[in-house]
This record gives structure tokens, sequence and C-alpha cells, in this order.
């Protein structure tokens, strides 16, 4: 593909990755390896490697899939092509917001929206625990159907989590700092 | 002590620095965080409301409803948003590209195919390594979530929104395009409900 359709193929994605790309990215990663885009090997190789590299995973997904089709400029033209409706969208969002702000439709967006982004932010909490404090993801759905399944705990990242929670509350480090010391004491308690 | 700083709010002098500050801020939140999205937007809580104090909480669960609203990365939508905010399109686009070049560049790098690269994320030290960090950011979304709670959380509308939403991602795998149309349409429901019998 060349850098221009890349570009024009990304920009759909981003138009199409409601409630915060990450939940969307195996259906994207379907799709193009369904469309013959990217092989089924490089897909599992993908999904492993886009968990632990900083960064928005959706991103990663992107620019890995641009530079395997056509090297470096495919790479960034599929990464702007997933960034650019976001300016298009967040910044008219920020206008709508305050033009209509009186508005019962406003209020009501706000109204429905503020709890249930803590809901999204609550399962994102979850998903982690899933990768870090358990050995994998909580069967939330099969315990409320009454299966009792059960995950093990990593102990060691209890501790872990107790001390960023009081560094982060009662020092006056910066968080990044507080990452590496978590970082240092997961290598050597969760290895 | 928490409550006193809590209110005050700094605004920052909107020049070019501000554009350079915004670009290193998003560069150094998406190059040490893991897990994508909310584990960054924790991290933007961090370095723009708890340290610089520019937004305030408030601020930042307006933040919230947008960028979980509009469709595309949560990471790129916070940095334009917050860009945005704070220096308009200079701001918004110098935010972005902080976010956007940590993972273009590793991942670029992976895939040329530097193998080093891919053994050393392999490497047990380096596994646990960000097992540590994510129980970092448990900490950090675990805060974030506390904070925003106690502000946002008054009635059983608002408990039974969070519950449904948390089982349907974690527990139903739903599709989240369908559980924010639904909350948009009940949070209109019920303002407008609420009109109604206020004006009787």
């Amino acid at each position: 593909m060349t850098p221009l359709v890349l570009y024009l193929h990304f920009m759909v994605y981003g138009f199409l990755c409601f409630g915060g790309g990450y939940m969307l990215i195996p259906f994207i990663t379907a799709d193009l390896v369904h469309g013959g885009f990217l092989s089924a090997a490089d897909f599992a190789n993908l999904s492993s490697i886009a968990q632990i590299t900083p960064g928005p995973i959706g991103l990663n997904t992107a620019t890995y899939v641009g530079f395997l089709q056509s090297g470096f400029t495919g790479a960034l033209f599929a990464s702007l092509g997933l960034v650019t409706p976001a300016f298009l969208l967040v910044i008219s969002a920020l206008k709508l917001l305050k033009r209509y702000e009186h508005t019962v439709f406003i209020k009501g967006f706000l109204a429905g929206m503020k709890p249930a982004s803590l809901g999204f932010t609550c399962a994102a909490l979850l998903i982690f625990a899933g990768m870090s404090l358990f050995t994998g993801a909580l069967p939330l759905g099969k315990w409320l159907k009454g299966e009792m399944t059960g995950v093990g705990i990593r102990w060691g990242a209890i501790p872990i989590i107790v001390l960023a929670v009081i560094l982060l509350k009662k020092s006056k480090l910066p968080f990044p700092l507080v990452l590496g010391i978590c970082a240092v004491c997961g290598a050597f308690l969760l290895k | 002590m928490d409550g006193l700083q809590e209110e005050k709010i700094i605004v920052p002098e909107k020049n070019w620095r501000l554009d350079l500050v915004l670009f290193l801020s998003f560069l150094k939140i998406a190059s040490i965080t893991v897990g994508g999205g909310y584990a960054i937007l924790a991290a933007a809580r961090e370095e723009f409301i708890c340290r610089r104090r520019w937004l305030s909480d408030d601020d930042f669960s307006e933040m919230m409803t947008v960028i979980i609203t509009v469709p595309g990365l949560l990471a790129i939508n916070s940095a334009i948003y917050l860009g945005w905010k704070l220096h308009r399109f200079s701001g918004a686009l110098t935010a972005a590209l902080g976010a956007l070049l940590p993972s273009v560049t590793v991942i670029m790098l992976i895939a040329a195919g530097l193998s080093a690269i891919t053994g050393f994320l392999q490497n047990p030290f380096v596994q646990g390594a960000f097992k540590g960090i994510l129980c970092g950011i448990i900490a950090m979304i675990g805060l974030t979530v506390i904070k925003m709670g106690k502000s946002n959380l008054k009635s059983i509308f608002d408990w039974c929104m969070i519950l449904i939403c948390i089982l349907g991602i974690a527990a139903w795998h739903w599709n989240p395009a369908i559980l924010i149309a639904g909350a948009i349409a009940a949070g209109i429901l019920k303002v407008s409900l609420g009109k109604r019998g206020a004006a009787q």
C-alpha cells in the first residue's frame, strides 16, 4: 500500500474507535489480517509487544502495520491518519460544549457521561489488575453466572501498589520517579 | 493541606514556551507509561492537575466525558483536549506530537527487526519491571477514580451508570459505543425529566 492509502485507511479507523482505541484494537487488527495487510504471525507478535511497550496501544498497531507496508513513511502516514480525526472531533466537541453549555442536551450528556466515564476507568483498572496483580484477566462474566473459577494472585504486587499509593499521596516525588521505583521493585518481586 | 491547594489554579503564560512544555510533558508521559489510554490519562492528571495545577479536577472530569465519547485514542484525544484548552491549535499540535513520538519510535525499531529490543522485552527482569510499572499505574488510576468519584457520584442514577459500564466492559464485553450512546440518552432523559419536575 502506498503511504496515502495507508493514511486514508487508518483515518477511517480513527473515526471508528469508540471508547478509547484499545477496546477496539482486536477488531481493527482482525480486520487488517482479514484484508491481508497483516499476517497471522505478525498479529500475534504485535498483540504481545503492544501491551508492554510505552505509548498508546492503538498507535503501536498503526505504526507497526504502516512500517511493514511501506517503511518509514508508511509508519508515519498510518499513525498520522489514525490521529487526524481526533483533531477535528475533539476540537469541535470542545466548541459545541461551550456554545450549547446551557441546553438539556449538553447537561444530559455530562450527567450521563460523567459516571459512565468513571465506569470505563474502573473497567480499565480491572484490566490492568489482570495483567499485574492477578495472573490473568478476572473472569467476571463467569462469576456473575455463578461459576466459581479462581484466579491466581501475584502476592509481590500488593506491596508495590501500597507503596505507590503512599508515595503518590504523601511524598512530593514526581510520578515518573514513583513509576521508576515500582519498576525496580517489580523487576525483583514480579519476575 | 490538600484542601487548601485544591482550588488554586495557575494560568500559564501563553507563549511558545507553553507549547514546548506541553510537548515535553506528553513526551515524558507517553514514554514512561505502559498499558495505553487510561494509564496516560492518570499520568496526565498527575502532571497537569496535581503538579502544575493548570486545571481543576472539575475540568478533568469534563475532559474525561469528551475524550471517551469522541472516537479515537484516549492518549491522543487527551493531548489534543489539554493542548487546545491551554494554548489553542499550537498547543494541541505539540501535545499530540509529544504523545505520538515514543510509541512510533519504539515500534518502528521493533518492526525494523531490531531483535535486540524484542529479546530485551522478553527478559524476565524487564517483564517484572513492566508489571511493577503497571502496579504503579493501578495506584495512579485508583487515586484518580476515588477523587473523581467523591465529587461525581451523588445519586442512585450515577451508581447504576458506573456499575453498568464496569460490568458491560469487563464482564460482558459489550461494544463501548453502545454504552456511550446509552449513557448519553439516559443522561438527557434524566435532565429533561428533572426539569419538568422542577417546573411543576
